[in-house]
């Protein structure tokens, strides 16, 4: 092993950030049908990933670079969710640049959507890095706005700008609370300071305070779609082309929690029983209205939309649990939800191929590729929270963080709501598995990296549920 | 807050709000009434052309009350990037995109209603909150002297110690770069698009 000293810890994020240049840039050298930029993102992407695991665990304040740069466990983790989110999504958007679907024309400019992804990434990695409001807000910022211009990429899609120009609309007013909210919080510390804030709030709370948590909770509300704020998503789901969705609901929804996180057992963990309430009211109405939103659709992507406001819903639970538990369930849900979104993302995508993105087009595909209709059934299953797959045990994690503090009726809501939930999972997959086909299907088509990036998704959908730690760093140690 | 006033009849002292009494007191509160008059005047006009030079005067106001906060850079920035940049640019494309400065606004009775509603509610919560907070109401500048000068901010934002932004501020080239390569691959033209046109004009 080469020596991996705490100096290089830093090594991925500084490849992380000149790889877009690097990649765009290589497209100035060679001509339009290369594949070379799409070779180097596919080596930058996996070797980044893997230096990541190389970073050991160690559990206290994390590692600080340049003063201000943190690198500690949740934000190495974070880092490797939000990497298998980029390279799930640039796989599956790779074969858009190579033909149209579902109805929209083929994509161009793979190397500058690369790019985007990794900007965003990138966005990410600040959020989970930053110490103070400042580089926080900037992160943010970063991990949204790529998503507007992603959003509008295929331009001879109307419907997919008119999806970018409410997307930015909604953004920049979230944007707007947030800056607002933290101006308050900068009023009331007198610092940017994360440490700083989290003494000022330590020794007294004033109403500036609440009006900073309620701002800064409505902003990251629009990013996160809980439930006031969510009315975007499934517009934005809809018109947007089909890799984008699911880059957006897995990195995208990962950038929020991870700033919800970073915010609620940071600069305002002394007040977090208070802000208790606020919390479990949003998390309990988020996947009560997402779960009966994804009841009447048909059509899979604005589907996938309401499927994953309720899972934010979920997700949002385990907030109220303590630092260590709600950290372990949040990045462990996120690692398995990002697998087995991306799994339902690949079906739909080859699904899509030929016919519309709808529950019709699912019919008779048991019969016509049964390795198929198994797959959207593990991730489906998973998605629901069936043991004993993946999501299952990620589910019980988060209940177990949001269940340790004593929310119980919150808890009970929730699995409630499962139940609510298995219901409209069960719907997608009877389409596919007992509804008999009208009329002549279009054959399926599926090429090698499709094939092998499904059957290693359900391997990990199962295999995850089993052996949770293979989600850790596996180099470094199990030391969670 | 009160030294020379014993009138028998008033009693204000509970709430800590303070009396114009010099003349930075009374210049905040005219610039402030002038940017809120401003502020209104930029979103109850019709003609958007109207809000927009509206708006500039807003911005003016608020860097007039930065330079009374003794925030000299700020307020350099806000004139420069503000209204310099932002709304001469909003005024362009206002001017350049036609018909859009002639339409009026249309509007319905319930929706102002419901947003007058709201904003008072929302000014009702705020005045509710701030007004506690006895720093707020003095006007004692509580920052060092020069501490928001020029050369002390380019100190800080360049700066790599604990209280250095340097961090920030390289985030920032980064949001901007990739804000542009995001809007040119989005907004321009592919070859055959080009093509078309061409075919078009001739």
């Amino acid at each position: 092993m080469f020596d991996f000293s705490t100096s290089h810890f830093l090594i991925p994020d500084l490849l992380l950030l000149i790889f877009p240049f690097i990649v765009i840039g290589s497209r100035l050298f060679c001509n339009a049908q290369s594949k070379m930029p799409w070779r180097i993102a596919n080596f930058g992407f996996i070797a980044i990933f893997i230096l990541l695991n190389f970073i050991p665990l160690a559990s206290g304040e994390g590692r600080f670079f340049i003063s201000n740069w943190r690198i500690d466990d949740f934000g190495v983790l974070m880092r490797e969710v939000l990497l298998v989110s980029a390279i799930l999504g640039m796989w599956f958007a790779k074969d858009y640049f190579e033909h149209g679907a579902d109805g929209k024309p083929q994509m161009h400019q793979i190397a500058e959507f690369i790019g985007a992804i990794a900007f965003a990434t990138f966005g990410g990695v600040t959020v989970v890095s930053a110490c103070d409001m400042l580089t926080f807000f900037l992160g943010l910022e970063i991990a949204t706005i790529p998503m507007y211009a992603l959003t509008a990429w295929n331009k001879k899609d109307q419907l997919g700008s008119e999806a970018a120009t409410k997307y930015i609309l909604m953004g920049s007013v979230a944007t707007a609370f947030e800056l607002f909210g933290f101006s308050y919080l900068y009023g009331f510390a007198g610092s940017l300071h994360f440490s700083e804030i989290q003494t000022a709030v330590a020794s007294g709370t004033s109403p500036l305070l609440w009006v900073a948590v309620l701002f800064l909770f409505c902003g990251i509300g629009f990013k996160l779609t809980l439930f006031p704020f969510y009315t975007w998503a499934p517009d934005v789901y809809e018109g947007a082309p089909t890799p984008v969705t699911a880059v957006l609901s897995v990195t995208s929804k990962a950038t929020a929690i991870a700033f919800l996180v970073v915010l609620v057992f940071g600069p305002l963990a002394p007040i977090q029983e208070q802000i208790a309430p606020l919390i479990a009211l949003l998390a309990g109405t988020t996947l009560f209205v997402g779960n009966l939103g994804a009841l009447k659709q048909s059509r899979l992507r604005r589907f996938m939309a309401y499927s994953s406001i309720a899972q934010a819903g979920y997700i949002m639970v385990a907030l109220l649990g303590p630092a260590a538990t709600a950290k372990t369930a949040i990045i462990y849900y996120l690692f398995v939800y990002a697998v087995s979104n991306y799994l339902a993302f690949f079906v739909f995508g080859i699904i899509g191929h030929h016919r519309e993105e709808t529950f019709a087009s699912l019919r008779g595909l048991s019969k016509q590729n049964p390795s198929l209709a198994i797959s959207l059934a593990i991730s489906m299953f998973s998605l629901a929270g069936i043991p004993p797959l993946a999501g299952f045990f990620g589910k019980f994690h988060l209940f177990y963080s949001g269940a340790s503090t004593g929310h119980y009726m919150l808890v009970a809501f929730a699995v409630l709501n499962n139940v609510l939930a298995l219901f409209y999972y069960i719907q997608l997959i009877k389409s596919a598995w007992v509804d008999e086909p009208d009329g002549h299907l279009t054959p399926l088509r599926l090429t090698r990296r499709q094939r092998a990036v499904i059957v290693a998704l359900s391997i990990a959908v199962v295999a995850l549920g089993f052996l949770p730690f293979l989600s850790n760093n596996i180099v470094a140690g199990f030391s969670f | 807050m009160f030294p020379n006033l014993n009138l028998p009849g008033l009693q204000l002292p509970d709430l800590p709000l303070a009396f114009p009494m010099g003349g930075m007191d009374i210049a905040f509160y005219v610039v402030a009434a002038v940017m809120l008059f401003t502020a209104i005047c930029t979103v109850a006009v019709k003609n958007i052309l109207q809000s927009a030079v509206f708006l500039i005067f807003s911005f003016v106001a608020t860097a007039i009350l930065y330079l009374l906060l003794h925030a000299e850079f700020i307020a350099l920035a806000q004139v420069m990037v503000y209204v310099g940049g932002v709304v001469i640019f909003v005024v362009f494309t206002i001017l350049l995109t036609s018909h859009l400065g002639e339409d009026a606004f249309a509007t319905k009775i319930p929706r102002v209603f419901a947003a007058f509603a709201l904003s008072i509610a929302f000014v009702l919560v705020m005045v509710k909150c701030i007004l506690p907070t006895p720093e707020l109401a003095s006007g004692a500048v509580s920052s060092p002297e020069n501490y928001s000068g020029l050369e002390p901010i380019a100190m800080r934002l360049l700066g790599y110690g604990p209280d250095g932004f340097i961090i920030p501020f390289e985030v920032v080239s980064i949001l901007l770069l990739m804000t542009l390569i995001c809007a040119i691959t989005v907004a321009r033209k592919s070859k055959d698009e080009v093509e078309k046109e061409k075919a078009v004009q001739q």
